[in-house]
């Protein structure tokens, strides 16, 4: 492939589609006109929903792709989030992809076009359509591993053999960044606060962060009208948003006591990553009591991490109450030596009045002289 | 077979009554592992193999021995276990069982993920012999090093290594018990493809080789084991005559991570050197020790990873191919091991300050279409993910990587190897459950549980190869092998690692092309053992020129040029060092196809 040929080839490329959607759609169509240069632009087109809320982007796309000096046509629609987000393509009534020698598609090459399309991270991205196929053809080049440096079997992974073009001419529709960059745009305009109710519940992680900036001050304040929808994205499933909120957020909105309940509650069912994250949240604010007691009662079946954030915990009480501090002291007898070391050191740096905890010290200390 | 397993002690206490008797059984020593699985991947840590419950998520069957009683009467029992994964707890439970009948704690979910001598009660023994079985309660890695039986009133068997490993080598008998295997002329250690190609082109030079492996299968990475596939170029050779051994042992290409196990060729290497009447071949056998003569060794000992049967090899020469360095650390040869600064070495790939970062170990896994669907258990111990972060594959390949200064790749193989199952396992679970339209009808074919380990030590040689050597295609009078893969240095992926920072799991790559470069010989031994020569990822290199010469079928030829000079060392009666100072013209010449 030449670099004259390859300059022809994203010439044609840029073509819009012929006027007309091939996309079947519900509700209000938006069409917004998308400028990329001087010879390419499109209608980039906004579904709205029959309630007036915006839904999807998608586009009717004709492309040329060209190799061996001939270009075939392929028509073919793109989905889009609200943000960018490819999701998926279909083709308008009686359309077809062909691979090399007008062989068509398979279901499982339309399967696998789908899964390539779906990957944002593929190698495809910083690969020079030069280095991915040999001169004049359609087939990978054979140096292509060396060139692109992921191995040919990673490659060949990312496309379709006897439709290396194809793949890539529509990976860079997809993840066109003009494309996506307009689709953040257009949604930042219409953006209102059951947009970010919307996306703060969605399953969309996409829409999730981007509405958090939104809720939560750079200070990690949040804004009280979402605060419920917050603490879904907290005890959600997707643990990284999960973590991530969590540690976005200002200490003193961990302070209350409902609030460290609902932690606790969260602590229990959580996987361990996201204990780990609670604990260490809640090392770095007043505890109340009845959370203390919790954690302190657990204290000898926990792991040695959980143990550690937990006596941590402790520690930076100013006025730690009494209940889990006879609790660490009863647990004296129930750890293992190094454990009940640990536990012995902090009791005694906080050396409270009480006359139980004193006691079981005392204990402690004679058990063990006499050891 | 059960007079090994059942090896006791019996040790007269200064007491008026008895003697009192340990019992000591290794779990890697049972009579029927039943599936379970033998690492000796930490012996450098424990200073003995285990037995796992590698069971990808089912429930192995029973393993289970005889042990034979010196006395009748109460027992105390002991079982030296961890949990490994401890978050917070982790999956890896299992029964000891004494006569089919289960004690009474579940080991293996401690919450701790130190190997410790944990109770498991008294029992009564009342005929010689019984039968001891461990039984999986997972399938997810369980794993016992040893169970004691003592009735020495108040004893607790020792945690510390040193007091343990003295403690077992008292009950194993081993310093009693050791067999000699012979003198040999070459006494390799390593059976992967450099050790392999070591061996056979010295048998085939006439020497006396002992090969000595530490699996039940030769070929290391490429071992089916492993299943890494063979890279670098043979065909480009400066010396025609290197490569030939290197084919022999190629079984093809079936890729990284293979669900078949056949096409990485483990019965052909095996089948090649059976064929090599020059050479002894001593698998499942983990050299720990070595003895010195000044600076000569002068015999290496090996224990069985399974009966832990102690055998010494004399040699006049040895190759370490253990990748790891492990018999130049043994003798003291120098090393280095991390990265050195750019300023040490003049290289500008190198980093910018010296530290421990080195390559990571893959533990690659695969999986297979099924025609119906099934299930994968919750993995909570696992390393998390979900729709924001999984790996959407049905295989693993060469990315699935731990280690990148993390984790040391010699004294933490097992947490590494731990960590890669963490994410294996997690991702598995992950796909199984949320992606069912791609993953119900798929099912874990295979995960390695012997890791793949690219960068250990590096031996120093007398001359130790340079990025500046590679690019500038220096050929030095005794350029050897001739290399070809790009200067390929793995790091952490960079998404990985925003999501998992300081415990990556995925790696990237840049490859930087190179032209066919030549590897001196002066790589290829030792400069301060003076009988020690080596051959595949540990040899004379820096951390980036390591980059290019790690690949296997580069290091096969090394191990062939090692198996050439040896026999020219042992004709002249002269040190590695010694051929290339007097005999460089002989050795050549060989490489050359004139001799």
């Amino acid at each position: 492939m030449t670099a004259v040929r390859i300059r022809l080839w994203l010439l044609l490329s840029m073509i819009s589609a012929a006027p007309g959607l091939y996309a079947q759609e519900a509700g209000r169509i938006l069409p917004f006109p998308v400028t990329e240069n001087d010879t390419n632009s499109y209608s980039l087109n906004l579904v709205v929903d029959a309630s007036g809320k915006p839904s999807h982007f998608f586009r009717n796309i004709f492309t040329p792709v060209c190799f061996t000096g001939e270009c075939k046509p392929v028509y073919i629609n793109f989905y889009w989030d609200l943000l960018g987000n490819y999701v998926r393509y279909d083709l308008p009534p009686r359309e077809e992809l062909t691979k090399m020698d007008h062989d068509v598609f398979e279901e499982e090459d339309y399967n696998k076009l789908q899964e390539i399309l779906a990957n944002p991270e593929s190698l495809l991205k910083d690969i020079a359509i030069e280095d991915l196929v040999s001169t004049g053809t359609d087939n990978l080049a054979d140096s292509v591993d060396a060139k692109t440096g992921a191995t040919l079997k990673t490659i060949k992974r990312e496309v379709i053999e006897g439709a290396v073009f194809t793949c890539y001419t529509l990976w860079h529709i997809a993840y066109g960044e003009i494309v996506m960059d307009e689709m953040k745009r257009i949604t930042a305009s219409m953006v209102s606060p059951e947009l970010l109710h919307t996306f703060l519940q969605s399953n969309n992680y996409h829409y999730q962060y981007w509405a958090l900036e939104s809720v939560i001050g750079s200070d990690g304040i949040p804004q009280p009208a979402y605060w419920a929808d917050i603490k879904g994205i907290i005890g959600g499933s997707n643990f990284f948003a999960a973590r991530s909120t969590l540690q976005k957020l200002h200490p003193g909105v961990l302070e209350s006591g409902e609030t460290q309940e609902w932690l606790l509650g969260l602590y229990a069912k959580s996987a361990y990553a996201f204990q780990v994250a609670i604990l260490k949240r809640l090392s770095e604010v007043p505890v109340h009591s009845r959370v203390l007691e919790t954690l302190t009662r657990e204290l000898p079946s926990t792991n040695q991490e959980l143990f550690e954030l937990t006596l941590k915990i402790v520690g930076n009480q100013v006025r730690p109450a009494v209940v889990p501090l006879r609790q660490l002291a009863d647990a004296l007898n129930q750890l293992p030596t190094a454990r009940a070391g640990e536990v012995y050191g902090l009791l005694t740096a906080i050396n409270p009045k009480d006359k139980y905890v004193q006691s079981r010290l005392k204990s402690y200390r004679i058990q063990k002289e006499e050891f | 077979m059960k007079t090994l397993l059942t090896l006791f002690l019996a040790l007269l206490l200064t007491t008026r009554l008895a003697a009192q008797h340990h019992v000591l059984v290794e779990a890697e020593s049972f009579e029927n592992p039943n599936g379970w699985v033998i690492d000796q991947q930490s012996f450098a840590v424990l200073k003995s193999s285990y037995l796992m419950a590698h069971g990808m998520g089912r429930p192995l069957k029973e393993a289970s021995t005889t042990v034979k009683f010196p006395a009748k009467g109460k027992y105390q029992v002991w079982v030296r276990t961890k949990d490994w994964a401890p978050f917070p707890k982790g999956p890896g439970k299992f029964l000891v069982k004494i006569d089919n009948k289960p004690l009474q704690p579940v080991f293996g979910e401690s919450g701790s993920s130190e190997w410790k001598w944990y109770p498991g009660g008294e029992i009564e023994i009342s005929t010689d012999n019984v039968k001891l079985s461990l039984q999986d309660l997972t399938g997810f890695n369980g794993r016992c090093d040893a169970i004691l039986f003592t009735d020495a009133r108040g004893f607790t068997p020792p945690d510390d290594l040193d007091a343990l490993t003295a403690f077992r080598k008292k009950a194993l008998g081993l310093d009693d018990s050791r067999a000699e295997a012979g003198k040999f002329d070459l006494v390799v250690v390593g059976g992967g493809i450099a050790g392999t190609c070591a061996a056979i082109t010295a048998s085939r030079s006439g020497l006396k080789v002992a090969l000595i492996q530490d699996r039940p299968v030769l070929g290391g990475n490429n071992s089916s084991e492993i299943r890494v596939h063979l890279m670098g170029d043979v065909d480009k050779n400066y010396y025609p005559k290197l490569g030939r051994v290197v084919r022999e042992l190629d079984n093809g290409d079936p890729g990284n991570g293979n669900p078949d196990a056949k096409l990485y060729g483990d019965a052909r290497k095996t089948a090649i050197i059976k064929d090599e009447k020059n050479i002894s071949l001593f698998l499942n056998t983990h050299v720990y020790q070595l003895e010195k003569s000044g600076d000569r060794i002068v015999a290496v000992i090996g224990r069985n990873i399974a009966t832990n049967r102690e055998t010494r090899f004399e040699g006049t020469y040895f190759a370490d191919c253990t990748g790891d360095g492990t018999v130049g650390f043994l003798a003291e040869a120098d090393f280095r091991m991390g990265r050195e600064s750019s300023a040490e070495t003049g290289e500008s790939l190198a980093s910018e300050k010296s530290d421990d970062f080195t390559l990571g170990t893959s533990n690659l896994w695969a999986s297979l279409p099924i025609d119906s669907t099934s299930a994968f258990p919750e993995t909570p111990w696992a390393i998390p993910f979900s729709d924001e972060y999984h790996i959407d594959h049905h295989k693993a390949d060469w990315e699935w990587e731990t280690g990148f200064g993390n984790f040391n790749t010699i004294t933490q193989a097992e947490e590494i190897r731990d960590h890669n199952l963490r994410a294996i396992f997690g991702n598995w679970s992950y796909l199984k459950k949320n992606k069912p339209e791609k993953y119900a009808k798929r099912e874990l074919a295979w995960v390695a549980y012997i890791g793949g380990k690219r960068e250990s030590r590096r031996l120093t040689g007398d001359h130790i190869l340079t990025q500046m050597d590679i690019q500038d295609g220096k050929v030095y009078p005794d350029a050897a092998v001739t290399a070809t893969w790009t200067i390929d240095l793995h790091f952490p992926d960079k998404k990985n690692t925003l999501y998992f920072p300081g415990e990556e799991f995925m790696a990237a790559t840049k490859h930087i092309k190179v032209k066919p470069y030549t590897i001196p010989y002066r790589c290829l031994y030792s400069r301060n053992i003076s009988n020690l020569f080596m051959a595949g990822r540990n040899i004379s290199t820096t951390h980036v020129a390591f980059g290019s010469t790690r690949v296997m079928r580069t290091c096969g030829m090394m191990g062939e040029v090692v198996g050439f000079a040896a026999s020219v060392a042992k004709r002249h009666q002269l040190s590695p060092r010694g051929v290339y100072e007097n005999k460089l013209d002989e050795l050549l010449g060989i490489l050359k196809g004139d001799v």
